[in-house]
């Protein structure tokens, strides 16, 4: 299990962080990639070009305590690109995080990934909207909400988006009850 | 002696090639950037047949050039300025009557000498040793030595570059992936063969397949972590080989180590939760070929106001993994998770402001909630393309946050908080 302070993410399968824009799914990976970079471990971020979710931010990572110097990013043109380069790097078994765009793709293609994560004893994880075969093959899903927002100061260039306040609720979980849901402040 | 050997506008690489001649000559050579010193102890011959055999060997390169002989490495450079040779024990007088500028001091100090009325070596050397050093530093000795046409300094030879390639052609062509990967593997574990024996550990290879339609494919193979291990370099090539599209049976290949290392691999005595650099190498070896070269990347932050000037992108290298920042590394890892911008290209959208005050963006238009800025940033205010910018925060009404940002009439959508 990979403990990132609030979530525990199983090693040897494929976890998903789902839900709308702004409902810090991208903060939690995020979380995932410090705790695995931080003790010398390598982790890696594909990314779409075509992600309606954009690209991750690195100063945002460094802020987060991603070590980017143990950080691959690989960016991919398809879908089919991203799930192929997922295939390339758990192979590989050199990394302990490996963070996806939770790209359509068809069952056989998720079943061969949740394969590889297993052998390969990684955490797989897929951030977006889920498609149903994905939803199918993951062994952990957790569902993002926003719940506040944080704002300091008057409207006007004094004013600070300090954070926001994140539900998390468990919506599967192979291992365990999937229930149960926590309060995250994303700051 | 020694025998200066001065180039004048010569190319890096034809440059390497006049010192592969000049070996025909001497075994010891020291590359002195624009001059060759050639070690001539012990060469059978006198200046002059020297000298002519330099000649006979630099004149197929067509290139202009001058040579000297002396007794020290500065007497033969100074001797290099005309064809001219200077015989033991004629040092001083030889050099004497040359300017200040052959010495290698400063345009400053030299100034200062002429103000002093020292405008020839001669003069220079005529100077009391002791004064003259204690008012110019401790370098002045060596000038003033020079002056006197002493330089005891030894010449250090120029490193040789070693290159090892084997070739495999005119055994049949191979027309399956199998058949090239059979081949590939013999000639590698020749290769390495060579590598053992030299003691060294391949960085970078070059494998050329040449097709039976007359095309040759260059695959230029470099490794972060040098090694000599077989099935790594093996795995390696045939990462690479996956992005290539042959038209036709290869019917030769050839196998060159263009650059490699002496020495054993260096381990971290805490390397236990280091990635493996070789599995990463590999996988990224294959990535690139599957995606495309800038495939892979590795990022790192820089100041900078607007975010998009706040990061740097560069290809990854697995060496880079083993560098371990200490200081960050032990530096306490946040409480909580922190907000991520998610970046895009940026992208018009429409967005109304009233009073001043950003009220709906999008299509179809949705209310902004809240929002924080102007921040302005002006940066290039003294070029012909200043660039102005107004940056912002909103928040739509489905709770969505988005950095926004104004520039020359239009909006631009910058990013998501997420």
């Amino acid at each position: 299990m990979l403990q990132t302070g609030l979530l525990h993410f199983p090693k040897g399968s494929i976890s998903t962080l789902e839900g709308a824009a702004s409902s810090g799914r991208s903060a939690l990976a995020a979380r995932v990639l410090a705790d695995a970079t931080a003790g010398g471990g390598a982790g890696a971020l594909v990314e779409w070009h075509a992600d309606p979710n954009g690209f991750f931010f690195p100063p945002s990572l460094e802020t987060a305590g991603v070590a980017l110097e143990r950080l691959v990013i690989v960016r991919a043109c398809r879908p089919l690109d991203v799930v192929r380069a997922a295939d390339i790097l758990l192979r590989s078994a050199a990394f302990n995080v490996i963070v996806i765009p939770a790209v359509a793709s068809r069952a056989a293609v998720w079943s061969r990934l949740a394969n590889l994560t297993h052998r390969a004893g990684v955490v797989l994880l897929a951030v977006g909207i889920a498609c149903d075969e994905l939803r199918y093959f993951a062994s952990l899903r957790v569902e993002c909400t926003l719940e506040s927002i944080d704002w300091i100061g008057a409207p006007g260039p004094f004013r600070k988006l300090c954070g926001y306040d994140v539900c998390t609720q468990i919506c599967k979980h192979k291992r365990a009850v999937p229930t149960g849901a926590a309060r995250v402040k994303v700051g | 002696m020694i025998l200066c050997v001065r180039v004048t506008a010569e190319t890096e690489a034809r440059w390497e090639a006049i010192l592969d001649a000049l070996d025909a000559l001497t075994p010891l050579i020291e590359d002195g950037g624009t001059a060759a010193f050639c070690e001539m102890r012990g060469i059978a011959g006198d200046p002059i047949r020297w000298l002519h055999t330099v000649t006979h060997v630099l004149t197929p390169f067509e290139v202009p050039f001058a040579l000297g002989i002396g007794p020290n490495r500065f007497v033969a450079s100074v001797a290099a300025r005309g064809k001219r040779t200077c015989a033991r024990g004629e040092e001083s007088e030889f050099v004497a009557p040359m300017p200040l500028d052959v010495l290698p001091i400063d345009p400053h100090t030299c100034e200062r000498l002429r103000m002093l009325g020292v405008r020839t070596l001669g003069e220079l050397a005529a100077l009391p040793h002791g004064p003259f050093v204690r008012r110019f530093g401790p370098q002045s000795a060596r000038w003033h030595a020079l002056a006197r046409g002493i330089d005891d300094v030894p010449l250090i030879p120029r490193p040789r570059r070693m290159t090892i390639e084997r070739t495999l052609f005119g055994e049949g062509s191979a027309a399956s992936e199998e058949a090239l990967l059979f081949a590939l593997r013999s000639l590698i574990s020749r290769t390495v063969d060579d590598l053992v024996v030299l003691g060294q550990r391949a960085a970078e290879l070059v494998l050329d397949l040449q097709c039976e339609d007359g095309a040759v494919h260059e695959i230029r193979v470099r490794i972060a972590h040098p090694t000599a291990r077989e099935g790594m370099l093996f795995d390696l090539t045939r990462a690479h080989l996956e992005g290539v599209r042959l038209e036709a049976p290869v019917e030769g290949l050839r196998l060159r180590i263009e650059r490699m290392e002496s020495g054993g691999t260096p381990l971290s005595l805490f390397s236990t939760q280091d990635p493996d650099a070789e599995a990463v190498e590999l996988a990224l070896a294959r990535i690139e070929a599957a995606l495309g070269e800038g495939a892979v990347l590795r990022a790192f932050s820089v100041d900078g106001y607007r975010p998009e000037k706040r990061v740097v992108y560069e290809g990854f290298s697995a060496g880079m993994m083993t560098k371990r920042d200490t200081k960050r590394d032990a530096k306490p890892e946040p409480p909580k998770p922190t907000m991520q911008l998610r970046t895009f290209e940026p992208r018009a959208i429409d967005l109304v402001m009233q009073a001043g005050v950003p009220r709906f963006a999008g299509t179809p238009p949705q209310t902004i909630v809240d929002y924080a800025g102007p921040w302005r940033t002006v940066e290039d205010w003294w070029s012909n393309t200043p660039l102005t910018r107004d940056d912002y925060d909103i928040m739509l009404d489905d709770g969505t946050l988005y950095r926004i940002a104004h520039r020359e009439g239009c909006w631009v959508l910058l990013g998501v908080y997420d």
